[in-house]
């Protein structure tokens, strides 16, 4: 992908913070609880609109670049929503359903269709090492097991932009491993990711200290 | 297909695997329904004239309560998991969203209600053929009530507490709804007639509901995110 990504945000509770991220780059927020790194994946994300600076976002090779910027109406997606994956806090898979039913509903929202789902969906599982537990209701699952489950709708939902707020908290290091692949092997296609957390990520190339 | 009504499918299919696996989730209202028009039965007495004129506004009002209840909270768990918020930022309209929550408020909730309702009016002494003829009406009805309370669900969304203001909302609006169908389930049980223009108006509340709910609950929706 030839993405030339520019984000930048400037928010009171975060006071103003510059941010570029270009194709293959990972920043990771970190600063203590409540320093302010889910609002600013949630400025981000367009979910709230910035108090001020804005968030841009560039795409496409160079020359005739679309530009999108959050200073909008609360209505409706960010302009660059289609670009953007973000992982939140909770885990947003339904405990009554199976790993594999659950993807399948994020399969079928993301675009894809019948046999095409059914393959993703198995792809992504078994990339987040789950393939053996597919048919599990997630309800008997582990968080670190559940959250990983979640993880995998970032790998059908196809973003240039992830968003991952705690990617890898109540993860074992066999789970830690699994996810940094994931973000690494996202990176190496063009990817960009910010992530908050407090652990020790190899894969981010940079890092920003939020302070309260 | 289009991507929305991929999105309606997806909804709609995983509501209802979810409505059949928690429990039997999806029965409880309906186990109201008939709950609430027993008790009803027991209340009034054994007094045949007295159950025969009750019986349409206690099936009308346990149609309209078992329906608020089953729509109370139905939009809180997507809510509270983000499950919405990212649903909200795939689509630029949450409708194939409240499309799939009505679908299946109508499919799990009001129809088996409608189909228990000749049952449950031989409780009240009415033969199954004149109690298969007031399900007829509800059903006409049915869809304005249940469109009401999913609406006043979008509304409370989130909110503590959410289900009592809910109700509260609901109340004017379903009035008319319980007006109407009493009254022309009493002009069916006493002439026969089919389709008294009662029943038109019972087909045109549903229809109204049906043309501006979806507008404002998904508004609604909308803000919950903010």
């Amino acid at each position: 992908m030839t993405n030339a990504g520019c984000d930048r945000a400037g928010v009171p509770i975060v006071r103003g913070v510059d941010l570029t991220l270009r194709p293959g780059e990972a920043v990771q927020l970190f600063g203590p609880n409540g320093s302010g790194k889910t609002s600013l994946l949630a400025l981000i994300a367009g979910h709230v609109a910035p108090a001020e600076g804005m968030v841009t976002w560039a795409r496409g090779a160079a020359g005739g670049a679309t530009q999108g910027s959050t200073r909008r109406s609360t209505q409706g997606p960010a302009p660059f929503a289609g670009s953007v994956f973000f992982l939140g806090h909770e885990a947003s898979v339904k405990p009554a359903l199976t790993a594999a039913e659950n993807l399948l509903f994020w399969a079928a929202l993301y675009g894809f269709e019948g046999a095409a789902a059914r393959k993703a969906v198995r792809e992504a599982l078994d990339r987040l090492g789950m393939g053996r537990l597919r048919d599990m209701r997630t309800g008997r699952l582990s968080a670190g097991q559940r959250r990983r489950v979640d993880l995998g709708r970032a790998l059908l939902a196809r973003r240039p932009v992830w968003l991952l707020d705690e990617p890898v908290a109540a993860l074992d290091r066999e789970g830690d491993a699994i996810v940094s692949a994931i973000i690494a092997g996202h990176l190496s296609d063009g990817g960009m990711a910010v992530i908050a957390t407090h652990d020790r990520l190899d894969v981010v190339s940079r890092r920003v200290e939020l302070a309260l | 297909m289009s991507n929305a009504a991929a999105i309606a499918c997806a909804v709609f299919a995983r509501d209802v695997k979810l409505a059949f696996r928690s429990g039997g989730g999806w029965f409880y209202a309906l186990f109201f329904f008939a709950v609430f028009a027993a008790l009803s039965a027991i209340a009034i007495g054994p007094e045949r004239a007295a159950l025969a004129g009750a019986a349409p506004a206690v099936v009308w009002l346990a149609l309209a309560f078992s329906l608020q209840f089953a729509a109370t909270g139905v939009f809180d768990q997507d809510l509270a998991d983000g499950s919405l918020r990212a649903l909200a930022a795939e689509q630029p309209s949450l409708f194939p969203y409240w499309l799939a929550k009505a679908g299946v408020l109508l499919a799990l909730s009001a129809a088996p209600m409608i189909a228990a309702a000749p049952f449950v009016l031989v409780m009240f002494g009415m033969g199954v053929g004149e109690g298969v003829k007031v399900a007829l009406l509800m059903a006409l009805g049915a869809p304005a009530l249940a469109l009401i309370s999913l609406l006043t669900a979008a509304l409370a969304a989130g909110l503590r507490a959410g289900g009592l203001l809910a109700s509260v909302i609901a109340a004017p609006f379903a009035a008319p709804v319980l007006v109407f169908g009493v009254s022309a389930a009493k002009i069916v049980i006493q002439s026969g007639v089919m389709w008294p223009p009662e029943s038109l108006i019972l087909g045109a509340l549903s229809l109204f509901m049906a043309a501006t709910t979806p507008a404002f609950a998904v508004m609604a929706l909308r803000v919950s995110l903010e």
